[in-house]
C-alpha cells in the first residue's frame, strides 16, 4: 500500500508541477497523508542521526535554507523543504520527491525546516535526533494566543534521545536544554549589535522557569540579548558553544571560536542564522573554509532585502510578518542604520491568514519606532486601507513629526507610487507584508 | 503592575495614553512600575491598578505576590480605587480560573468564574457603554471564557465575542447576551486586548473622570474617530 501510494504521490508531484508549480511543495503530500496517514514512518533508509529540524518562531525558512545550501555546498546531498512548506503536508511532499520508487530515501541528510505546531506530529514519525531552536516569541496570536503556546508545544516534542541546539540569547529555548540528551549553544556577543530600548515603557519578558521578570543586559534583537533572572539564577551562558565576537561589515567578516567566516548579509537577526549555521556545520566536522564559502555563495530567498526601481527611486524592500513584532523591529533597526535621506512607505494591514480577518496592529506596540525620530526620513508614508489610521496613531506616539507623516487610505498601487514620486529622496524602505511587496513589483516591472 | 510579565499585546502605550489624556484633561499623572514579584507595593500611593493582559501560566504567581500585602490591596479595593485587568488578568480579580490540567483561585473581588478555552479565537470586538459616546473598539485574543459571573458586563457587544463565547454581530443585540467583561465599583475586566486605551481615549477620559471625580471636556480625537469608522465598517462587511 505504502508503495502505490509514493508511486501516486510521484505522479501527482509530477503534474502538479506542470499545471500549478506554486502548489508544488504541498499539494501531493495533502493528498498522500489521506492514503497514508503515517508516510513518514514507512520511508526506509533515512539515517535518524542526519535528520536536522528547525523549528521556532522567526528564521527558521532563512536558517534551513543556509544549512542546507552549506551541506550542499561541502559536497553532501541533501533533502529539504526549502519552499517553506513546513507542515506535515510539505514534509512529505518533501520525501516524496526525496525517494526512490522502492520506498528509499536517495539522499544523505534531511534537512527540514518544521512548524512549531507541528512538531510534535513529525517528530513521533521521523525521530530525528537534532533539533534546532532558533527562537520562540510573539507570533500569529490569533493561532497560538500567547508564546507559552508555542513553547509547550516544542517541550513536548523534545525526548531524552534529541540533542538541541538552542539560542543562548534567548530565554525560552535556552531553557529547552535541560529536557534533551544534549545540547550546543550558540548566539552573539553582547553589545555588538545591540538596540536599547530601555526607557520607562520598555518592557522584557517573564523567566520561562520561574516567570520573575527577567532582566536583558542588551538587546541584540528584541529580547534577545545577554539576559539574567535574579530570581532563580536562569540566564544566558557567559561563553557559549558558538558565539560570533566580531562582526566587520568593511572587510566582511565575522568570528567564531577565533576563525573567521564571511559575511554577506549584516543585519542583526542574520547574524544569528550564521551563527546557528556554524554551529551545526562544525558539529558535523565540516572544514571552517568550506562552511566561509558556503555563506559567500548563499543568496537569501525573494522578498527579502530584495531592491527594486521606480522612475528614478530605489526601493528598498524589508519583509514584515504580520502579528509578529520582531520582524517589524528588525526592519526598524536595518532603516536606522541608514543615515541617507529616505522616504519610509509602511503598511500594516489587516490580517487575513484564517477566518475571520480582523484589524490587529498591536504587535507595533511591541517595537520601537522611538528610534526612526530622527533618522533623516522626508516622510512617512502610511498606507493601506483598515488600519492605516491606527498606523498614523502609533508614529505620532514615538514622537514622530506629524508634518512628516501623510495617511494614504487606499490599497491602490498607483496612488501609492504616485505619493512616493512626489518626495524628494531617490531612497525609499517599503515595510509591508510579502504581498504587497510582490504586487508593487508586478506593477513596476509592467511599466 | 508586573508589565515584564505581563507583556503580550503592545498593551504598554496604554500608560502612555492616560498620561496624554490625563494632560489633555489637565491632570497630572504620574506612573509607578511594579517590576519584579518580589518588589512590596504601596497599595496606599496609587489610585489604579493596572495589569495588562499575560499568559495565563503566569497569573497563579502574580496572585501570590498580590496576596503577600492582602490587607494592603483588599483595603484599596474596599476604598473603591481603581483596578483594570485585561484579558487572562482578569482571572487575578475572579473567583477561580480553570484550566485544561489544573486550576487557579483569584483574589475574589469579582463575582467571576474563567475557564480555559479549548481553542484560542481572535477577532476583532466592538463595544458600547450608555455613558461613553463613542463604540470603543478593540482586538481580542481569547484564551478564556466567562462561564459565569453575577456582575454587571463591562459594555455590550457590538461586535464580538460575548463573555459565554458567542459570536454577537449587531448594533441591536439583547442585553441579555451580548455582555463583554464586567465591571464592579471601579474594577474593570475586558477582553479588550491591545492599546485600546491608545485606540480610544474616550475610555481612558471615562476612566480618569470616574476615578478622579474630575469633568473634563473631551478633546477632538481626530485620528482615533477616523479609525474607529474604519474598523467599523471593516467589521460589518468583513468574511
Amino acid at each position: 500500500m505504502f508503495l502505490l501510494t509514493l508511486l501516486f504521490g510521484k505522479i501527482l508531484a509530477k503534474l502538479i508541477s506542470i499545471i500549478s508549480p506554486s502548489r508544488g511543495s504541498n499539494f501531493s503530500g495533502k493528498i498522500v497523508i489521506k492514503l497514508c496517514p503515517n508516510f513518514l514512518k514507512k520511508v526506509k533508509g533515512i539515517n535518524r542521526d542526519k535528520i536536522i529540524f528547525i523549528t521556532g518562531t522567526n528564521g527558521k525558512s532563512t536558517s534551513t535554507n543556509l544549512i542546507a545550501h552549506a551541506f550542499k555546498s561541502a559536497g553532501n546531498k541533501v533533502a529539504t523543504n526549502g519552499e517553506g512548506a513546513n507542515l506535515k503536508t510539505g514534509i512529505i511532499t518533501t520525501l516524496i520527491k526525496n525517494t526512490s520508487l522502492l520506498g528509499k530515501f536517495n539522499k544523505e541528510y534531511l534537512i527540514l525546516e518544521v512548524d512549531e505546531r507541528s512538531l510534535f506530529d513529525v517528530q513521533s514519525e521521523l525521530n530525528s535526533k537534532i533539533i534546532c531552536i532558533t527562537n520562540i516569541q510573539k507570533d500569529q496570536v490569533q493561532r497560538n494566543g500567547d508564546p507559552d503556546y508555542i513553547y509547550q508545544k516544542i517541550k513536548k516534542s523534545i525526548s531524552d534521545d534529541v540533542f538541541l541546539f538552542v539560542n543562548n540569547d534567548e530565554p525560552r529555548s535556552l531553557s529547552l536544554k535541560e529536557n534533551c540528551k544534549g545540547h550546543i549553544t550558540y548566539g552573539v556577543k553582547g553589545g555588538l549589535i545591540t538596540s536599547n530600548k530601555e526607557d520607562f515603557f520598555g518592557v522584557s519578558m517573564p523567566c520561562p522557569i520561574c516567570h520573575e521578570a527577567l532582566d536583558f543586559d542588551n538587546y541584540n534583537i528584541c529580547n534577545v540579548g545577554k539576559f539574567s533572572c535574579h530570581s532563580c539564577g536562569f540566564k544566558s551562558n557567559e561563553n557559549p558553544d558558538y558565539q560570533i565576537e566580531n562582526v566587520d561589515k568593511e572587510n566582511r567578516v565575522f568570528t567564531i571560536n577565533g576563525e573567521q567566516f564571511y559575511l554577506k548579509y549584516e543585519a542583526s537577526h542574520f547574524l544569528y542564522n550564521y551563527a546557528l549555521c556554524v554551529a551545526v556545520l562544525k558539529t558535523f566536522n565540516i572544514d571552517s573554509e568550506k562552511i566561509s564559502e558556503a555563506l559567500k555563495t548563499f543568496v537569501n530567498v525573494g522578498g527579502r532585502l530584495d531592491k527594486i526601481t521606480y522612475k528614478n527611486k530605489t526601493i528598498t524592500y524589508l519583509r514584515i510578518k504580520q502579528e509578529n513584532p520582531e520582524t517589524l523591529q528588525n526592519c526598524l533597526d536595518y532603516i536606522k542604520t541608514d543615515e541617507k535621506k529616505k522616504v519610509l512607505l509602511i503598511e500594516l494591514e489587516k490580517v487575513h491568514d484564517i477566518i475571520p480577518e480582523y484589524s490587529n496592529t498591536f504587535y507595533a506596540y511591541d517595537c520601537n519606532f522611538e528610534i526612526l525620530k530622527n533618522n533623516n526620513i522626508e516622510k512617512f508614508l502610511c498606507f493601506g486601507d483598515e488600519v492605516c489610521y491606527d498606523l498614523y496613531n502609533r508614529l505620532s506616539y514615538a514622537g514622530i513629526d506629524s508634518k512628516k507623516m501623510v495617511v494614504i487610505e487606499t490599497d491602490d498601487n498607483d496612488l501609492i507610487l504616485q505619493k512616493l514620486i512626489e518626495c524628494d529622496s531617490d531612497e525609499a524602505y517599503l515595510v509591508a507584508p510579502l504581498k504587497r511587496y510582490d504586487d508593487i513589483k508586478k506593477k513596476v516591472g509592467n511599466e | 503592575m508586573y508589565p515584564d510579565i505581563l507583556n503580550l499585546h503592545g498593551d504598554r502605550y496604554n500608560l502612555l495614553s492616560f498620561t496624554k489624556v490625563g494632560e489633555d484633561m489637565g491632570l497630572e499623572i504620574d506612573i509607578k512600575k511594579v517590576t519584579y514579584l518580589s518588589d512590596k507595593v504601596n497599595f496606599n500611593e496609587a489610585d489604579i491598578l493596572f495589569f495588562n493582559p499575560g499568559e495565563l501560566v503566569v497569573m497563579p504567581d502574580i496572585i501570590s505576590a498580590l496576596k503577600k500585602d492582602k490587607a494592603g490591596i483588599d483595603s484599596f479595593v474596599k476604598a473603591g480605587k481603581g483596578v483594570i485587568t485585561i484579558g487572562n488578568s482578569m482571572g487575578i480579580v475572579a473567583n477561580k480560573t480553570e484550566r485544561e490540567d489544573s486550576s487557579f483561585d483569584g483574589l475574589q473581588y469579582v463575582d467571576v468564574d474563567i475557564k480555559e478555552r479549548e481553542k484560542i479565537y481572535g477577532d476583532d470586538l466592538i463595544i458600547k457603554r450608555e455613558d461613553i459616546e463613542n463604540n470603543i473598539a478593540g482586538i481580542q485574543i481569547r484564551s478564556i471564557d466567562i462561564t459565569r459571573t453575577s456582575e454587571t458586563p463591562f459594555g455590550n457587544i457590538i461586535y464580538g465575542l460575548n463573555n459565554a463565547g458567542v459570536i454577537i454581530k449587531s448594533e441591536n443585540t439583547s442585553k441579555e447576551n451580548n455582555g463583554e467583561g464586567f465591571i464592579k465599583n471601579n474594577i474593570v475586566g475586558t477582553n479588550l486586548l491591545g492599546p485600546v486605551f491608545v485606540k480610544n481615549p474616550w475610555l481612558a477620559h471615562w476612566y480618569l473622570e470616574k476615578i478622579s471625580g474630575i469633568r473634563a471636556n473631551l478633546k477632538d480625537y481626530e485620528t482615533e474617530l477616523k479609525s474607529l469608522e474604519k474598523i467599523r465598517e471593516f467589521n460589518f462587511n468583513k468574511r
